[in-house]
């Protein structure tokens, strides 16, 4: 019988070098042991309830080199690291934070456990930093179609000082034809006062996995933007957990995700509203097609103390095929009575009347089909503030939807 | 001839709408269509645009000799159908211009002419919007979003002059207009009047057709054309209304 990906991870975990400072040994020491003692999720844990992994277990995944890396230069105020430097210069730097953020828990426990490559982003105190810091990886690079499933651990840490401005781009995908995945932990802490602006673009590939988390812990009226884009994949997986821990911290999450034939996304959304006078925002919309299947899980908590709390979500789905699946579950948990508070979740086809109108003006069905849904996305291609970015996802966009050619003849 | 529709009866949702109409438009004509809520007559409109829901079940539409219940609205349009719609639909995120040259190209590959480019498009968009006096900011917006009511009819028409089509069918234009706005979309609409062009007006109301005068009227109720005359049917409606007209009908004639 060929190995699961559990008994390779196991195996790695055995013989992965050890050469840590002594907290940080202590952490993948914890985190070793809870991936021993549960493993990997099953439909059995409330937040795995949609998304089966036995794509991923199923298959002895053997890990590879390819953390994420800076592509172009790196911009003046900021500095990109690779944790082993950092921990040479400045052992203890990250003690207090590293690993504290992220919960260790199925994936990110073996995240924890087994990342070799992290990398350091610092954003230096008061710098303003106009241009986007650009960040990306390929979890299957060179993979031959032929090649055994390989696994990439990512981990990024980001820490933005306090009075900073700045944006980070990351774009990652798996350009490879045999099975790969890639495990990704990202950390980011948002100093009082900080502005950061984080996009993630994920360009998914039939035979690519990702799992990936982001935590995010913001300071006294802090303000962190994140725009999510994720473009199929096999198995695609986000954990995007925003704790607003500082009076008056704003977070705005933005996420849009595409599944076709074959392709399943789930994104998983918590804010944490820890202080008083924090607000959240967040607009996620999702385009299902084919046999595709699509999973929103958002939960805003308010904690007692948190009054004069201002959050909002809203989910919209779109389905294009009769095959399509979604499951969307927005939920509140309000502990404080200040509040304004309002969530809301829609799945739905593309309108009739729209449709018709399109038509009617010579338009053809498969035309008009392709424009309204590009429409539908759109709108968070617009709120993108990088112009060649936005660009770039508009033809990604384009390329990634049934019959996108059709709205790119037109335009 | 433009446009044959004989005995035509139509179901929207298994409930017969029309009844048997019979009606003739000949090129450059403008015929009224004029009847109380409920008549049919946006069915008439909706039938000819090919809206899905909208089953014809006995009858035929010839369309320049064509038999018109074959094509799917998007040929209809090409062919040269224009609907303006008594509810046009807002679009937020599909620009009205860059639909409306979408749906210009889709048109002029099918009579084999050359494409728009955006240059000369917009040439022909900046004059077409002067003649209904649309806001040059407006159409450059997503298709109707946030559009005043009058603003919307105005678009409808603007689009009108755009696809230059052989048959329009405006169904209801003149509702939700104040009494400028009305002067302005007849105004447009008669500069579209051509030896060519044939249109059909559907309305409610005798107001309309004081602006577009029309060369025939047609009383439809209940499914079916009572009464057709000139446009001083239009008037002896306006003074006796729909009840007396019906009453006065003289009776079908025999088959």
């Amino acid at each position: 019988m060929t190995a699961d990906f559990r008994e390779t991870a196991m195996a790695a975990l055995a013989s992965r070098p050890k050469a840590d400072p002594e907290w940080l040994a202590a952490r993948r020491a914890q985190a070793e042991s809870e991936f021993q003692d549960h493993g990997f999720p099953t439909a059995k844990d409330e937040a795995w309830r949609f998304t089966s992994v036995r794509s991923i277990t199923r298959l002895p995944f053997a890990p590879r080199s390819g953390g994420t890396t800076v592509r172009g230069d790196v911009p003046e105020g900021v500095s990109v690291e690779r944790l082993a430097d950092v921990l040479e210069k400045q052992p203890r730097l990250l003690e207090p934070h590293l690993g504290r953020l992220s919960k260790p828990e199925f994936f990110s426990a073996l995240n924890a456990a087994m990342f070799d490559d992290a990398l350091v982003v610092r954003i230096a105190k008061g710098a303003v930093v106009e241009a986007p810091i650009e960040l990306g990886s390929d979890a299957g690079a060179d993979g031959s179609a032929d090649s055994e499933p390989t696994v990439v651990y990512q981990r990024l840490f980001v820490l933005a000082e306090e009075n900073s401005q700045a944006t980070i781009v990351e774009r990652h995908e798996g350009t490879s034809t045999s099975p790969h995945l890639s495990n990704s932990v990202t950390e980011i802490l948002v100093g009082k006062n900080a502005k950061l602006s984080h996009y993630l673009v994920h360009q998914g590939w039939s035979t690519g996995h990702r799992i990936a988390a982001v935590a995010v812990e913001q300071a006294r009226s802090s303000s962190y933007a994140s725009h999510v884009f994720t473009f199929g994949g096999a198995l695609s997986r986000l954990d995007m957990r925003c704790v607003l821990a500082g009076e008056g911290a704003e977070c705005a999450l933005d996420g849009l995700y595409l599944a076709r034939d074959g392709e399943h996304v789930d994104h998983q959304t918590l804010v944490d509203h820890a202080s008083a006078h924090c607000s959240s925002q967040q607009k996620y919309k999702g385009i299902l097609d084919g046999k595709g299947r699509g999973v929103f899980d958002g939960t805003v908590v308010v904690r007692r103390d948190a009054q004069k709390s201002d959050a909002h979500q809203e989910n919209r789905n779109l389905l294009l095929s009769d095959t399509a699946i979604v499951n969307t579950k927005p939920h509140l948990e309000i502990d404080a009575d200040d509040v304004t508070c309002s969530h809301g979740a829609t799945v739905g086809q593309l309108d009739q009347n729209q449709l018709f109108y399109l038509r009617a003006r010579g338009i053809d069905a498969a035309a008009a089909k392709a424009v309204l849904t590009h429409a539908f996305a759109s709108e968070l291609i617009e709120r993108v503030k990088l112009a060649p970015l936005a660009e770039e996802l508009g033809k990604l966009l384009r390329k990634s939807l049934p019959a996108g050619e059709l709205v790119e003849d037109a335009l | 001839m433009m446009l044959r529709i004989e005995n035509l009866h139509a179901s929207v949702g298994g409930t017969e709408i029309l009844k048997g109409i019979d009606l003739e438009v000949n090129p450059g004509e403008v015929h009224a269509i004029m009847g109380p809520n409920g008549s049919g007559k946006s069915t008439l409109a909706n039938v000819l645009a090919g809206r899905d829901g909208y089953e014809v079940t006995s009858g035929s539409i010839k369309y320049q000799g064509k038999d018109l219940m074959e094509l799917p609205p998007e040929e209809r349009a090409r062919e040269g159908i224009f609907l303006a719609f008594q509810y046009p639909v807002e679009i937020p995120g599909v620009s009205n211009l860059y639909f409306l040259k979408a749906g210009m190209n889709a048109v002029r590959r099918h009579r084999g002419e050359p494409e728009l480019d955006a240059m000369d498009f917009m040439k022909l968009a900046k004059e077409k919007m002067k003649l209904v006096d649309l806001d040059k900011e407006l159409a450059k917006r997503s298709v109707n979003s946030g559009f005043s009511g009058g603003e919307k009819k105005r678009n409808e028409i603007f689009q009108m002059a755009m696809l230059e089509p052989k048959l329009a069918i405006l169904d209801e234009t003149d509702s939700g207009l104040d009494i400028d706005a009305l002067k302005v979309v007849s105004e447009g609409v008669n500069a579209l009047r051509s030896p060519e062009r044939s249109m059909v007006v559907i309305t409610h109301y005798q107001r309309l057709l004081d602006y577009i005068v029309p060369d025939h009227v047609h009383v439809l109720f209940q499914g079916k054309i009572v009464r057709s005359g000139g446009k001083g049917l239009a008037l002896e409606l306006e003074e006796k209304g729909y009840e007396a007209i019906r009453t006065d009908s003289p009776p079908a004639a025999a088959p």
